[in-house]
């Protein structure tokens, strides 16, 4: 076996890599002179780090810090703090771009169906005929742009007229 | 995590020895190391209801009190070395506020390659060490992934090696 490199028997040497490779790497070590060279020198470190702290006195745990901690802990307010989680707030965030989403398509479309009706061409009655075209108008429920060939431009003065004309029909049906 | 006493009690009994080495091998002072730890179980109780595990303490116990050492041990340092500046016939052979109360040579040798270390790792090798902790737990003390720990781990071992070598000690 090729010998591992020296991150993964530091990993090794720290009982991080699991089984079946940490096996393997055994196996190996112990017949491999360069591997357990490295493994004994990361030993040696390990145990002077530790030789710092071996007759070192650890102050015992101060008492009055302790009561004091638990003194504070008692007038804090029982009540669990309300605590929003990332996924949550994630979730949410999705929620709201999906609705978001789907009202925008919504209105979207409304709208393309308004444009259409909007940008509809303009009719074009073929003749001078008044009463075609009150009979026009009166088929329809938004108004309409009406070129009259010849006649060109109406007199506004004319226009009362043939919507009288027009809400007169209407209204007989 | 809600207000409970008796969680707050097994937290402090399980974590102030480990916390007291860590910010130890950091400041190098006894009573710095002592004062810090106390004030960050003080500390950790305005956040306790953010937690929601003991875990979660736990780790935010580590990183607070680390930070905290560090910064004591930068602060002392620049007044050490403005005291050394002055007095320094007195100081002849101390390199930082690490330096007290080593017992043996090999000690001080090891002291001070530590010391030499570039502060992640640094950091990482005194939290595999003396925090007792393993890869995964160290990310989440430092915020950085298993795998990250892993090369960093690795690369502090050979930093260590590489600066006890310098300073004339044969390791292998």
């Amino acid at each position: 076996m090729k010998c591992p490199d020296k991150e993964l028997l530091s990993a090794f040497f720290d009982n991080e890599v699991p089984s079946p490779y940490r096996e393997v790497l055994e196996d190996h070590i112990r017949t491999c002179d360069h591997c357990s060279s490295v493994i004994h020198k990361y030993a040696k470190m390990h145990e002077q780090l530790l030789d710092l702290q071996r007759n070192e006195i650890v102050p015992e745990v101060n008492k009055g810090v302790l009561e004091f901690c638990e003194k504070k802990l008692k007038t804090m307010p029982a009540t669990p703090h309300f605590h929003i989680t990332w996924p949550v707030l994630a979730a949410a965030a999705a929620f709201m771009l999906f609705i978001g989403i789907g009202l925008s398509v919504l209105l979207f479309t409304n709208r393309t169906n308004e444009i259409m009706v909007e940008v509809k061409p303009a009719t074009t009655v073929s003749e001078y005929s008044l009463s075609e075209v009150v009979d026009y108008l009166s088929k329809q429920q938004n108004s309409r742009t009406i070129e009259i060939p010849g006649q060109l431009p109406i007199e506004t003065s004319i226009q009362p007229t043939i919507v009288r004309e027009a809400d007169f029909n209407r209204s007989g049906k | 995590m809600s207000v409970d006493s008796s969680q707050f009690n097994d937290l402090y009994s399980a974590m102030y020895v480990p916390l007291f080495r860590i910010v130890k091998r950091i400041t190098g002072n006894e009573d710095a190391a002592e004062e810090i730890v106390q004030d960050t179980f003080i500390k950790v109780l305005d956040y306790w209801s953010k937690f929601e595990t003991t875990d979660d303490a736990r780790y935010w116990l580590i990183r607070v009190a680390q930070n905290a050492a560090i910064n004591w041990a930068k602060r002392s340092s620049k007044e050490h070395k403005l005291y050394q500046r002055v007095y320094s016939e007195q100081h002849v052979g101390m390199d930082g506020p690490e330096q007290t109360h080593l017992k043996t040579e090999t000690e001080q040798l090891v002291q001070n390659a530590l010391q030499m270390l570039p502060e992640k790792f640094k950091r990482v090798l005194i939290l595999k060490e003396y925090g007792e902790l393993d890869y995964k737990e160290i990310g989440k003390v430092l915020g950085i992934t298993e795998g990250n720990v892993k090369v960093r781990v690795f690369r502090a071992r050979e930093a260590l090696a590489k600066a006890l070598e310098e300073l004339g000690y044969e390791v292998s």
